[in-house]
Parts: structure tokens; sequence; C-alpha cells
């Protein structure tokens, strides 16, 4: 008895609720929702009809859901083999740039490494000074990388950001967990894939993804490199549609409409794109959220 | 020898690193065959080869004084930056001092989930989104005339006011929740026993956030404040770029993309961009190294 009462008291006092912690509240849902207002005004528009959005001027609720937006959508010039390049980019972008950046992280981990500081400061200068964009171009050009798919590809490979996170990641790994391999005469490729591989599995994890939303949201490589608009990634495809007007919406589209008598409003046009290109964010984001904190602050604090 | 025999496998490893560097980063600035950072002294031509090129000296740098638009590039980009120095810096921090007053866990994680997901997203994408909202038939001005305003052109203007607004508010949205991760990581590695000696000594939430949390976040603070004053030069050329146009042009464009103009826009002139490229990075680079060094002077956390 004696002890509950003397409980009471204070879990009271930490249950309280003040004035400051009712604003601090409303504060953060409102900021919520104008967060998350845009990305529902998106899916509104996405799915009105052409009448609707005429209309209305203020459109808050939904009154029709159509559907119809999304096919149009899909059928705008080079849309699937825009889609289709962005998956070959992110996919292949990744796991590339993973397998140079976990060897270069490596690499770099190894404390006995006579050139280890050379090379450090050979990739660090990078950061810091770059040669500019016209002469980078002209290099890319001559390696034929204009209208090519690999220029979205190659040119990203290394991220030095996040190769000397994941070098900080190995450094922190004791040297005895690798001890008895390389007694058993095991190489530095061996004990890379098969000892420091499996338990750096949180990093590989973070950068992997850090790698799949960069070459996914891309589009400033596709707008130089890239003419063909076949090769168009889908980023570049929603930036000439939505923010630049230069899409010709071509004329199989045109005659679509004409003869389906389907009226689409641009304006759901566009959000139905930005839908679909922010979809692939949303599937990964749960991931993302679990490993970022960790890849942020390995990056600002240690180095 | 030895050494070489010894960490065999980590120079064979090392290669594909070496040569990825050497070939996008060192080879577009040191190149006989395509010019590097030299081009910016040399007069552009299109058939020719480097090696063929006339030397002009720093006449592209003389240009590049001379020239009106190129000041008005430069000192956007000063402004702009001070303007997000001000403006966008300290709202990520107030941010975590919110967001860590709130007692829910649950809540305080939902928070962050809907602050930190436009960071994931492009700018392309998140200008797409707002333009939407923005434009002249969007919600916002629907709004504005059912009040009885008259439609405000959001996105093509030239008041220094309102396109200094929309580059604050949209890179606070998206990157807001972000931002504010550092600190609220900065914020849970304090000491709980301070707050709780705060307690004792009859503190109140206001003198917490006071006299331990911000004592606590202050080195974090001032080393990512310099970080960000070596970054003066780098605007936000994804965000810009999405933004800018005839009619706001003088007002938001900044080096890059005034760069990115003369380098595959109008008035093409290749040797110009690399000059006034080159000119912006080793500006860019002085204050970079200014500002990690001190940044390394003044305390445990540093970049390199």
């Amino acid at each position: 008895m004696r002890m509950t009462q003397h409980r009471t008291p204070a879990r009271l006092a930490s249950r309280k609720i003040s004035v400051v912690d009712v604003a601090i509240y409303l504060f953060l849902i409102l900021l919520a929702v104008i967060m998350v207002f845009p990305f529902y005004n998106m899916i509104l528009v996405s799915v009105a009809d052409y009448v609707d959005i005429i209309e209305t001027q203020i459109y808050v609720y939904p009154k029709s859901i159509d559907l119809q937006n999304y096919r149009m959508a899909l059928l705008l010039p080079n849309f699937v083999n825009s889609a289709l390049v962005s998956v070959f980019v992110t996919v292949v972008g990744t796991l590339l740039s993973m397998v140079v950046t976990t060897l270069g992280a490596y690499v770099l981990s190894r404390r006995n490494f006579p050139l280890k500081g050379f090379f450090f400061y050979f990739i660090v200068f990078t950061m810091y000074f770059g040669a500019g964009l016209i002469p980078w171009y002209l290099v890319m050009k001559e390696l034929g990388l204009i209208n090519n798919i690999w220029g979205m590809v190659i040119p990203p490979l290394i991220n030095t950001f996040y190769l000397i996170l994941m070098r900080n990641y190995f450094q922190s790994i004791p040297p005895d967990i690798e001890e008895s391999a390389r007694i058993d005469g095991a190489n530095d490729i061996q004990i890379l894939v098969n000892i420091l591989v499996p338990i750096s599995a949180p990093i590989i994890a973070t950068i992997s993804l850090f790698y799949a939303v960069d070459r996914w949201n891309d589009w400033w490589l596709g707008m130089i490199l890239i003419q063909d608009p076949k090769l168009m990634p889908l980023q570049l495809l929603l930036r000439n549609l939505v923010i630049a007007n230069t899409l010709d919406l071509g004329s199989d589209m045109m005659n679509i409409m004409r003869t389906s008598r389907i009226q689409v409003h641009s304006r759901s046009l566009q959000m139905a794109v930005v839908t679909i290109t922010t979809i692939p964010i949303l599937l990964v984001y749960p991931f993302l959220q679990k490993h970022f904190t960790k890849g942020i602050l390995l990056g600002s604090i240690k180095a | 020898m030895h050494g070489l025999q010894r960490y065999k496998y980590l120079y064979l490893m090392f290669i594909p690193v070496l040569v990825y560097y050497i070939v996008f980063c060192y080879a577009p600035m040191i190149n006989p065959q395509t010019g590097g950072i030299l081009m910016a002294f040399k007069q552009h031509h299109l058939t020719k080869p480097f090696s063929e090129w006339e030397w002009v000296g720093l006449k592209y740098f003389e240009m590049m004084w001379r020239k009106p638009d190129f000041w008005i590039a430069f000192r956007n980009t000063i402004t702009i930056s001070f303007a997000r120095l001000i403006f966008e810096f300290p709202v990520p921090i107030l941010l975590a001092f919110i967001l860590n007053e709130v007692a829910s866990t649950k809540f305080r994680r939902f928070c962050q989930t809907v602050f930190t997901f436009p960071n994931f997203l492009s700018w392309v994408l998140v200008i797409g989104l707002l333009r939407d909202l923005l434009q002249v038939e969007g919600l916002v001005n629907g709004i504005i005339t059912s009040l009885g305003g008259r439609p405000y052109q959001f996105l093509a203007n030239s008041s220094v006011f309102s396109n200094y607004a929309l580059l604050i508010l949209t890179n606070l949205f998206k990157n807001v929740g972000w931002a504010s991760i550092i600190y609220l990581a900065a914020i849970a590695s304090i000491d709980p026993t301070l707050y709780e000696a705060a307690k004792v000594d009859g503190a109140n939430r206001w003198q917490c956030i006071r006299y331990v949390t911000w004592p606590g976040i202050k080195s974090t603070t001032v080393v990512l404040l310099i970080l960000q004053c070596g970054n003066i030069l780098n605007g936000n050329f994804d965000q810009i770029f999405n933004l800018v146009n005839g009619v706001n042009r003088d007002v938001i464009e900044i080096l890059d993309v005034y760069i990115y103009r003369y380098a595959f826009q109008q008035s093409i002139n290749q040797s110009f961009a690399a000059a006034s490229g080159l000119f912006k990075a080793v500006i860019s680079f002085s204050l970079l190294i200014a500002a990690n060094q001190i940044a390394r002077a003044l305390g445990e956390e540093r970049l390199f």
C-alpha cells in the first residue's frame, strides 16, 4: 500500500498534459497535414475526370474516380520504354555500384595497407574539386556515353560519400574477427566475401538503398547525355511532361483520345505520371527508414 | 617488392575504383584530347582537335568579368545561400526541439515518417507536385480567388520576396525532416542524467531546452553551419533548374544554372562555360577547405 501511495503522484505528474503539449501536438499535426497534402492533391487530381477538374476550383475531395488518366499515361509515347530504362538503370546501376564501392571501401579500411592514405586523398579530392560541366561532358562524349544507356550507369558508379561511409563501417569491425581466417590462409577477397560482407548487412542494405534511390531519381544524366527519346529515363520524361512542357504527346495518343472520345486534362495526366514515379520510392521507403538514421549518423559524425 | 606481393589482392581489388576515379573525375580535369580545364584558356572549335585550338589566355575570364549576367548569377548564388542560412538552417533544429518534446514515441515516429519522405523524391517530382498546387488554375489560386483575391503567378514572377520564399519553402518541404534527424540523434546522445539533475533543481521544460538540450547540440550545429558556409557557391542546381524560367531568371539563376545555360542551351560557348566553371570550382574549393579546417579545429566532429 505504501508503495502504491508513494508512486501515484509521480505517475500522475508525468502524465499531466499541459497547454504546451497540446500546442505541440496540434502544430505537428498541422505540419503533417501540410506535408501530406501535396501527395493527396496528386492522387486526387490523377483520378479526377476532365469535367471535375475544369469545373471545380477548390478540388479537395474526390468527386469522381476515373482511372482513364493512368491508362493514358501508359500510352504516352515511350512511357513503357522510359520505365524499363529506369528499372534497368536502377537495378544494374545499384548492383555494379555496390560491387565497386565495397571493394574500394574494403581496401581503404585496411589498417596497414601502405597506399591507404594516398588513395584516400585521391578519392576525397574529387569531393572538393571537379573539372566542371563542359570538360566532363567532352570526356563522356569521347567514351561514347552519349545516347547510351550505360551513360546513366557508369558515370555515377561511385559516390565518394557512400564509399567513405562503408569504409568507416568496415573500420569499426574488430580485426580479430578475420584473424583466424587469415591464419588459415584466406586472401583478402575471401575475407571480404566470406567474413566482412555477411556481418555488414546493415551498411550494405543502407548504401544499396541510397544508390537505388539516386539512380531511380536521376534525370540530370539523362538530360545531358541522352537525346534518343527511347532511352529517356522516367524522371526525364516526367520533367519534359510536367516542367519543361516539351513532351510531344504523339499522334497515336491523340488518335486514341479522339476516336474513343476520352478527354484527359493535362493536369490529371501529369499527376498520374507523378504518382507512378513516386510508387517505387514509396515501396522502398519502409526499408529506407529502417536504415537511414544509421547511415546519416555514421557519415556525419565519424570519418 | 615484398609489399607488392603481400598486398597484391588489395591492389587488384582497388583497380576498378582507381580506374573509375581516373576516367570520370581526373580525366575531365587533365586531358590532352578533350582539353580538360585548360580549354578555358583556349578558343573553342567544334571541328578541330584540342591540340589545334588557339591559346587565348584569359580572354574568357575577362569576358566573364564584363558580362552583367554573370555577376547577376554570382550575386544570386550568394544572396540565395545567405537567405538559406538565415531562414532555412535553423528550421530543422527547431523541429528537432519540438519533436523531442513529444512524449509518445509512436506519434514522434509517425511525424518523422511523414516529414522525411519527400527527401527521397527527385526535385523534378517535388516541383511537379507543387506546380499543380501553385499554378494559376491550381488549388492555392482557387482559394485566393474565392476569397476575392486575384490569381498570383507563384511560378513566374520577378519578385525577390516571392521567389526566395518559394525556394526556401520548397526546400524545407523536401528536406526539413531529413535535416532534423542529425539534431535528433545529437539530442538522443545527451546524457539523460543531465535532465534528471536539471529537474531536481526545479528546471521547467524551457529551461531544460535552454540549459541542457541546446548546449548538447551546439557543437553539431556549429559544425554543420560552417560546412554549409563552405557550400555557399553550390546553390541547389536541381531545385533551381526546375523552377527557373524567363520571368524569374534574373532573381534565381545561380552559377551552376548559368554555366549549364552557356554550355548547352542558348548562345552556346563551351570555352566560356568551362571558364565560368573553373572560376566557380576554384573559389568553391578554397571555401570548402577553409570550412573543413575551421570545423576540424573546433571540435571532435568533423567530416575528414
